[in-house]
């Protein structure tokens, strides 16, 4: 086990390797550069040359590659362009924050999502399983940022029962920052709640056809015993690797919704850095989410033979 | 039996939605782009239904055209990354050996990438359009179908008729257009289906973010990026 | 010899007014501050601050929290005219080339240490440092306006620098909030690394905590020694009334609007026009607005196909009708600014006022004598300042029933200006920051593009003039210069100006005080919050 662990690291070098190369050029292929946006409409030749040399952005595009690589491997991030603070704590703090609302929601939303999706699969095609289906159906075609803004205009503004905007840490003042967590975990655990109901729902109706929970019913077990012992744990494979794939994406990925409840999370810092073409934030936060990605990925695929005996890790 | 729900619900919607897509390649009540000053920002009334946007367009009018574009944009982003994905996918699959391992390391290289945020960077260096947006959101998404597909073929290859296929001398790229592609139709298929709807909300999050579809053309991404205030 | 004995110190320009003010700063004037107001004032910035080096590593949002606790030897007044901030009077030798300061008296900086020239001298030296980048270093160095040849600090009080030549601007340049005012610091400012660090100025609030990502705090200067007087601009009266300010950085405009509706935030600068009417009705919210010398238009790049003919250029500008353009876009806040002098400026006279009027047929007329045959021309807008991605669609739109075939192309922000620099696009919708005299303005898009390809207009005889009214520093003769300039920028029309952004902020009815103006920039001092 522990060896195939370790071969599965080693094997994400080269595509770490590969992901940070490609995050190199993809930036510095994007128009537009720091400094001639610092100095906006003024800025003569001369002081952007200077500032660019100073940034070290006038050497050849492969030394800049080189010398940014020999520091990450070293465990240096560098500093951000725009204010000079190392990047890698920066990226470790505002992943706290992305973390915990997508950990918190995504938890929630396979909770929930499994639950219904069994109940709408057990139910198949009665009104409540219609209804269901027609719920998901709906919340999945709205976007995020727009269901988070409409979340925030009737909880915040409307009935003024939490705050508009604002983040404390939750190591600071826990209670409070549940307050500023309500609505964006809110918004993240209704969508994704959908995308798992129909999964699950999905699954658990493949499974209920099959002749062993015929059997199981003829054997004169309890509804509830049937769907507890036999469709669950045999349908919870394929939603196990959605809500793997879910985790991988978020994790790196929830800029619009951190913008729009203003939230200081990696999605935000990523997007911001993007924007002000913070060279050194874009990369280290897009190497740090590969980076995120492959290991849920793996872990994923560790726990993968608890629910589906058939296969091994190895 | 196991579709009905999903076409009682769906069908309804789709037919709704298709028409109003085709009725806009032939007609709109008001031109969708044609701004009109004095009649802005109006609520919904008689000679507006569904009022005007801040240009004084009919909003309608911009919804109808904007389901022809955000689906023409849909459909392309699908097309796109299935050819390109279940190609690569293919034959990826059916060659194995270093090939494989050099292009899974690529494609898993691009899953780890948020795909959003590939699409983003695609987009700012392409330049705005309707075919940067194809491209942007087709590569974003093509590495999932690139998976999906090298899976099937795997457990493909091994059967017996691809066997038989090879035994009986038809050539590689025989046997994979004929008898691997076909079999990889149903996975696709159900990929592509909720790729449409993810490219359509994608597109959305692009606008958001102010990278959509440029001006004046409606999509139903910047319409709503749009009337967020 | 004997006359400039005679008059060994002439008021230049601005010289009178800095006596006058500085007569009234001798005045034992140990004012007390108001008492405290109390509270947290938490006003909004859309992005984090950069840093608070003042004029080196900056946006609008640092330039905004950076000039609470930094001043400088001057500063601009309501009017956007140049004041005395620290010093008490400005002297200026008979040759047009020697500036004296003379400092206030007893100024403290926030660690209570008194400001002394030797202070002035450190902060200067290190703005005149190549090293440190300071954004207005070539108006200094001899490649602007400006050469500073010499600095010195006589006495304790006493700051003395001497230019090269005489100029209009320098004064109008030191006080450049882009500029950071030139702010005067104090040395440990400084960290040991020789990098800065903290800001320790003599403004009202002081530095106090920056939650990354968050917000910013800045809490009351005790120790604040106010001008006497009205509030005025960035100088005159100044009074830290609320314990504590609060600067909280929303993004999203949605979300702005939500926390200021519900009070999570008390003031919102840059309130967008749009949402004018919907506070209208609401009691709990105030509104201001203020005409800005920020001048918005089309910028044309003439050495481009199509738009290199004259004649499509103002084809393009006689489709537009102006008045419903300015009126729509700004919701009736403002007029159509037709020249280069912004509305606001003394210098806007009848001549730069004069309307340009629609003719559709006049401008079809001139496209048949280009031999215009509907191509394309592509114009670059963004979408980061949405009156101008308004106007945009509006021009396209107008254009269109003239039979002119604009492309809209949307970037991000950072992606035009990319293009802008590089002068690499056939037209494109900018919007300039204030440039605070006319001169500037004109500067700003004229000069050689072999040398500068982000200069817009390429024209000796415009630059020459343009340097002239840089000198000179009597009024009507600048008046005759720019009335040509605008003649000649007519005849040319490398750019078509269209308005000047107004300033807008809302605030909560518990919020007194707080005033937009046309500089644009938030002042939280001498705000109080109830």
């Amino acid at each position: 086990m522990t060896g195939y662990v370790l071969r599965r690291l080693l094997m994400t070098i080269p595509t770490l390797l590969l992901v940070s190369l490609a995050v190199f050029v993809l930036v510095r292929l994007i128009p537009g550069d720091p400094v001639s946006l610092m100095f906006g409409d003024g800025g003569t030749p001369e002081q952007i040359a200077r500032g660019r040399a100073a940034l070290g952005l006038d050497q050849p595009v492969f030394v800049q590659f080189w010398r940014w690589l020999t520091r990450i491997a070293v465990g240096d991030f560098g500093n951000t362009i725009t204010d000079g603070q190392a990047v890698l704590p920066l990226i470790l703090e505002r992943f706290q924050v992305s973390a915990s609302v997508v950990l918190v929601s995504v938890a929630m939303a396979a909770v929930v999502g499994v639950t219904i999706g069994i109940i709408a699969a057990w139910k198949q095609d009665s009104k409540l399983d219609v209804g269901i289906v027609g719920l998901t159906t709906v919340i999945l075609s709205i976007p995020t940022f727009w269901l988070g803004l409409l979340l925030l205009l009737l909880f915040g503004l409307k009935l003024g029962w939490l705050p508009v905007i604002g983040y404390v840490p939750i190591s600071e003042e826990p209670w409070k920052a549940m307050l500023f967590l309500l609505l964006p975990v809110a918004t993240l655990t209704l969508h994704e709640s959908g995308v798992v109901t129909r999964m699950a729902r999905a699954s658990d109706i493949e499974v209920l056809r099959l002749e062993y929970i015929t059997h199981a019913r003829a054997k004169g077990l309890s509804e509830a015993r049937v769907l507890a012992r036999h469709v669950l744990p045999n349908a919870f494979a394929p939603t196990w690797t959605l809500i793997g794939l879910i985790l991988g994406n978020l994790l790196g990925g929830i800029a619009v919704l951190e913008t729009v409840f203003t939230l200081p999370g990696l999605g935000r810092l990523l997007a911001d850095g993007v924007f002000a073409r913070d060279y050194p934030v874009v990369q280290g936060c897009l190497l740090f989410t590969a980076l995120l990605y492959v290991i849920v990925n793996l872990v994923v695929d560790l726990f993968y033979p608890l629910f589906d005996p058939r296969v091994s890790a190895e | 039996m196991k579709r009905r729900i999903n076409f009682l619900i769906g069908f309804p919607i789709v037919a709704v939605l298709g028409t109003m897509a085709l009725t806009a390649l032939f007609w709109t009540p008001y031109s969708p782009t044609g701004t009109r000053i004095r009649s802005r920002l109006q609520p919904p009334n008689s000679t507006h239904w569904l009022g005007t946007d801040e240009f004084g367009r009919d909003v309608l009018s911009r919804i109808m055209d904007g389901a022809l574009v955000s689906f023409r944009v849909a459909l392309a982003t699908m097309i796109f990354a299935i050819i390109v994905g279940s190609l690569i996918g293919v034959v990826t699959g059916y060659l194995r050996g270093w090939t494989d391992r050099l292009i899974m390391m690529v494609n898993d290289a691009m899953l780890a990438f948020p795909g959003i945020l590939l699409a983003l960077a695609i987009m700012v260096i392409l330049g705005p359009g309707q075919s940067s947006i194809v491209i942007a959101l087709g590569l974003a998404y093509t590495p999932s179908v690139v998976r999906i597909v090298r899976g099937q073929v795997l457990s493909l290859r091994e059967k017996e008729y691809i066997e038989a296929s090879r035994m009986i001398g038809n050539s590689e790229v025989y046997t994979m257009l004929r008898h691997i592609l076909p079999n990889c139709i149903a996975p696709i298929a159900v990929l592509g289906t909720s790729m449409f709807g993810w490219a359509v909300l994608s597109e959305s999050a692009l606008s958001f973010l102010g990278l959509g579809v440029p001006p004046p053309a409606a999509t139903w991404g910047n319409m709503l990026a749009s009337a967020r205030g | 010899m004997d006359n400039l004995l005679n008059a060994s110190i002439r008021k230049h320009l601005l010289g009178a007014s800095l006596l006058a003010a500085s007569a009234l700063a001798l005045a034992p004037a140990a004012q007390a501050q108001p008492a405290p107001g109390g509270g947290t004032l938490r006003s909004m910035i859309n992005a984090d601050l950069r840093s608070t080096d003042p004029g080196v590593n900056r946006d609008l949002n640092s330039d905004a929290i950076t000039m609470h606790m930094l001043e400088g030897l001057v500063a601009y007044r309501e009017n956007l005219t140049v004041g005395p901030m620290l010093a008490q009077k400005v002297d200026l030798s008979a040759d047009g080339t020697t500036y004296t300061f003379t400092l206030r008296d007893g100024l403290t900086f926030h660690n209570g240490k008194p400001l002394t020239s030797d202070d002035v001298l450190f902060a200067w030296k290190r703005y005149l440092d190549p090293a440190t980048q300071w954004r207005c270093l070539s108006e200094f160095d001899g490649k602007g306006s400006a050469k500073v040849v010499d600095m010195q600090a006589p006495d304790p009080k006493t700051f003395v620098i001497r230019i090269e030549k005489p100029s209009a601007l320098f004064l109008g340049q030191m006080a450049r909030i882009d500029c950071g005012g030139s702010a005067i610091y104090h040395r440990d400012s400084i960290g040991a690394d020789g990098k800065w660090a903290t800001p320790i100025g003599t403004g009202p609030y002081m530095w106090s905590e920056w939650r990354r990502g968050q917000s910013v705090d800045l809490v009351r200067f005790p120790g604040y020694k106010s001008l006497d007087g009205k509030p005025d601009g960035l100088t005159g009266g100044k009074a830290a009334i609320a314990e504590k300010v609060r600067f909280i950085i929303i993004p999203e405009s949605a979300s702005a609007k939500a926390a200021l509706y519900s009070g999570a935030i008390d003031v919102r600068p840059d309130f967008a026009a749009r949402d004018l009417d919907e506070v209208k009705g609401r009691a709990d919210i105030r509104t201001g607005t203020h005409p800005t010398m920020e001048t918005n238009g089309i910028l044309f790049q003439v050495n481009e196909p199509i738009v290199k003919d004259v004649r499509i250029r103002r084809a393009i500008s006689m489709a537009i009708n102006r008045e419903e353009l300015v009126d729509t876009v700004t919701f009736g806040l403002t007029r159509p600014a037709n020249s280069m002098v912004p509305l606001a400026s003394p210098y806007s006279g009848p001549v730069q006022k004069a309307e340009w009027k629609r003719d559709i047929p006049g401008a079809k007329k001139l496209l048949a004598e280009a031999g215009y045959r509907g191509e394309p021309i592509k114009m670059i807008v963004t979408k980061r300042f949405m009156s101008l991605f308004d106007g945009a669609v509006f021009v396209q739109s107008m254009a269109k029933e003239a039979g002119i075939n604009i492309e809209l192309e949307v970037l991000e922000w950072a992606a035009q200006l990319d293009l802008y620099g590089k002068g690499t696009y056939q037209s494109m919708f900018f919007s300039f920051s204030a440039r605070l005299d006319a001169a500037l303005s004109y500067e700003m898009i004229a000069g050689p593009k072999a040398t500068q390809t982000r200069k817009v207009w390429n024209d000796p005889a415009a630059e020459a003039l343009i340097s002239q009214a840089m000198v000179i520093s009597d009024v009507a003769k600048r008046q005759a210069l720019f009335d040509q300039l605008h003649a000649k920028f007519m005849e040319e029309l490398p750019m078509i100006p269209l308005w000047n952004s107004v300033d807008i902020a809302a605030w909560r009815s518990n919020v007194t005080g707080y005033t937009t103006w046309a500089a644009s920039m938030p002042r939280l001092w001498n705000v109080t919050i109830k």
